[in-house]
């Protein structure tokens, strides 16, 4: 059984009384859900709203719950959906917003154990790569987090996000062109590039 | 149209060998914070003890048609009462008025004639005969038969019979003395049968001899074999004089009834 299947066995044991295996499957889902939040709405206590609000809506369908799809897929719709109304709500005070990487500089993490250099550079790589994410157009950047994050294939993202397959496929692609591209041009990246790789051009990084 | 480099790359991206999403993967950290999983984990803990019953779900699947069901049903009731009902109640006044109509349009004509005419006896006669009529239907044709009586015994010329007016209906017989007898027109037609002249009763009884007077309609007809089961009856209940009085008005009415039928044993 893959995880998949898992998560669809957890969920339905939770929708028969089994408190545990929500707490399992919970524990998988909650990172990848809050970043894709985060970086969908770019304001934590909003993301934070819309995470409970999402997990809130699992629960209360618990029990309607088919496994007719992964549950990586049902959770995401949901997510989805969720930040769906929160921009609808937002839109007529979105040109009030700050701007939210500079805000959250100061709540980046990185290892402890890693030098002060390694850090600085490590923070640096995450700032830029924040910056290019939210340059990219709403619907790039879900295609592209609920790539990364939710590891949905394109089938999957084409059915939440509603749209055709080659349409995601599409926006999957012009997202990854334009944060290559904003990376490449970044100076702080170039310098972190692996060193074999900048010594074939110093923006090998971003390529394979 | 993509350079072959990008597609290269889009390819590699799509089987997740990408340097790209390595480095993302290797960067995003964030994860909700603590109170968050707590909120999110005691929203489940409530859900989980706070689970309802089966039993009530089973019932709340119901409640819904069943609301609906009764919804419709007053709905339906109330339009009824408001719509339909008046409507209904005019079509049987409707029904009723024919009645009504021969006393409305012949009453004050002939209303003093009643009134002026020696037959005050007769109609009281006439009003005994006919609760005889509602209470025993055997004793309907007697009760008819002595109005009829008394009616030939005190002629009032200035009545006719409805039908008379309209002249949709057959010449009274002189034998039978049905001058004085008014009949309903087509209902007359109908049940072979005279009926109370009304509208000069009316007019001392007034409403409730019209009612007397629609159950008397009522009454048996003059079929001759129902009428021939009749006067058996009403011997074998012992009433040998109104047998005999009916089997004569019987011959009255039918002459030649029995030459080509069998009598019955008793009156042969």
């Amino acid at each position: 059984m893959d995880a998949g299947d898992d998560d669809g066995a957890l969920m339905l044991r939770y929708g028969g009384g089994d408190l545990h295996a929500f707490e399992e499957l919970y524990e998988r889902h909650r990172g990848s859900l809050y970043r894709y939040l985060l970086r969908q709405c770019r304001d934590s206590d909003a993301a934070a709203d819309l995470f409970q609000d999402v997990w809130g809506r699992v629960i209360a369908n618990r029990e309607r719950y088919e496994a007719r799809a992964r549950f990586t897929t049902y959770l995401f719709h949901i997510a989805h959906n969720c930040s769906i109304d929160y921009f609808r709500r937002q839109s007529a005070r979105r040109s009030a917003q700050t701007d939210p990487v500079d805000d959250r500089n100061d709540e980046l993490t990185a290892p402890g154990h890693e030098r002060p250099d390694a850090q600085l550079a490590h923070l640096q790589l995450e700032t830029a790569f924040r910056r290019a994410l939210e340059a990219l157009p709403p619907e790039q950047r879900e295609v592209f987090l609920l790539y990364e994050e939710a590891e949905l294939n394109l089938d999957e993202i084409a059915n939440i996000t509603g749209v055709g397959m080659e349409t995601a496929k599409s926006r999957l692609r012009y997202a990854l062109n334009k944060l290559r591209a904003a990376l490449r041009d970044d100076p702080a990246v170039s310098a972190q590039a692996d060193p074999q790789r900048s010594d074939r051009g110093g923006r090998g990084w971003a390529r394979e | 149209m993509n350079n072959p480099m990008e597609e290269a790359e889009f390819e590699a991206y799509i089987r997740r060998r990408s340097s790209l999403s390595r480095s993302y993967q290797n960067l995003v950290l964030e994860s909700p914070p603590r109170e968050l999983d707590e909120a999110v984990m005691s929203l489940a803990r409530e859900a989980h003890t706070l689970k309802r019953p089966q039993r009530r779900e089973v019932y709340m699947g119901w409640m819904a048609p069943v609301a609906f069901a009764a919804t419709v049903v007053l709905v339906f009731t109330v339009a009824l009462q408001i719509v339909i009902r008046p409507h209904l109640d005019s079509t049987l006044a409707d029904s009723e008025r024919p009645l009504s109509n021969i006393v409305d349009s012949h009453g004050s004509r002939e209303q003093p004639a009643a009134a002026s005419a020696p037959a005050a006896p007769v109609s009281d006669k006439a009003s005994a005969t006919e609760h005889q009529v509602v209470a025993s239907p055997a004793g309907a044709l007697s009760s008819e038969m002595a109005l009829e009586e008394a009616k030939a015994a005190a002629p009032r010329p200035g009545i006719r019979t409805v039908a008379e007016k309209s002249g949709s209906i057959r010449e009274p017989t002189a034998e039978s003395g049905r001058e004085s007898v008014t009949t309903t027109g087509s209902r007359a037609d109908a049940i072979g049968r005279p009926v109370v002249d009304v509208q000069s009763e009316v007019g001392r009884t007034g409403p409730a001899l019209l009612n007397r007077t629609a159950i008397a309609t009522s009454a048996p007809t003059r079929e001759p074999k129902a009428w021939l089961a009749r006067i058996e009856r009403l011997r074998r209940d012992g009433q040998a004089a109104a047998a005999d009085e009916q089997m004569k008005e019987f011959l009255t009415t039918y002459p030649d009834y029995f030459r080509t039928h069998t009598p019955p044993p008793d009156t042969r």
